[in-house]
């Protein structure tokens, strides 16, 4: 607000903020990259969550992850997801690796689940990378619709 | 006969990729590079899409990889929206060194896994030399 009466290309930090979108774009960066800058490294997989009528729906980002190395459990209302990304496997020592974004190694992800849960009735797929995982909510805390008569 | 079949593959590209570009924002999948066994690998990860959903074009001297990622939809109350929306693109300037009719492709559990491999002029040559 204070800068408004400069215009946006007079902004004082329009300079800087025009060259770091150069610099991202010389190196093809991403600004919003699973891999958020050129040196950092992220093991913590992107979550959706919804909360529905009768579950909590939550969807996982885990590209490369066999569903045998994926450990899932709910203790005391807290989900978690955890795993193991391998790297692919390769015989040849004589390898040269030219550039590389992605990660790998071990992975968690924890998220506290409300009261109404039900820990026994959480269901898990895993398709093309994306783990989506259901968690049903106990009956009394399902809405319960209510008829209005009309006389 | 091989151009033919990229040049019609890359209209139907640029149809979708103009009219995505003008509603949904790119995600510029994270790739890995390597060279082994006489060709290059190249590794994308695209997690959500299908064998179909990945286009790749090879157009003069860019590979062209581009993919519609369908969107979550659930009905209900967003408690946390950590994941991307858009759709992945991303492109890689080959040099002459690539045999671009050896280049195969293949997806599993969202990662795009592309081999390129090596043309034959550009394995290294021994040269004699003849004694006069």
């Amino acid at each position: 607000m204070r800068y408004r009466t400069y215009g946006r290309d007079l902004w004082p930090l329009a300079d800087i903020e025009r060259l770091r979108t150069q610099i991202n774009r010389l190196f093809d960066v991403d600004p919003e990259s699973e891999v958020t800058g050129l040196f950092d490294r992220s093991s913590s997989p992107r979550l959706d969550v919804v909360e529905t009528d009768d579950a909590i729906m939550i969807a996982c980002d885990i590209p490369g992850v066999d569903a045998k190395d994926i450990e899932l459990d709910v203790t005391n209302n807290v989900l978690s997801i955890r795993g193991e990304k391998r790297r692919h496997e390769s015989g040849d020592r004589d390898v040269k690796n030219y550039r590389r974004e992605t990660w790998y190694g071990s992975f968690q992800r924890t998220l506290s689940l409300p009261e109404s849960i039900d820990p026994n009735k959480v269901t898990a797929e895993l398709k093309n990378g994306v783990l989506s995982i259901r968690v049903a909510k106990r009956e009394e805390h399902k809405p319960k619709r209510i008829g209005i008569k009309v006389k | 006969m091989g151009r033919d079949i990229t040049k019609q593959n890359e209209s139907d590209l640029m149809s979708t990729s103009a009219e995505s570009e003008s509603r949904r924002p790119r995600i510029f999948p994270a790739y890995e590079v390597w060279d082994e066994k006489d060709a290059i690998h190249l590794r994308l990860e695209m997690p959500g899409l299908e064998r179909n959903d990945v286009h790749i074009v090879v157009e003069s001297n860019e590979l062209i990889i581009q993919g519609q990622r369908p969107d979550w939809t659930v009905d209900g109350t967003v408690l946390l929206r950590e994941r991307r929306v858009g759709d992945y693109y991303r492109v890689f300037t080959l040099d002459n060194s690539v045999d671009t009719d050896r280049i195969d492709a293949t997806m599993k559990n969202g990662v795009l896994e592309i081999t390129l491999g090596y043309a034959k002029e550009a394995q290294p040559r021994r040269i004699e030399i003849k004694t006069t």
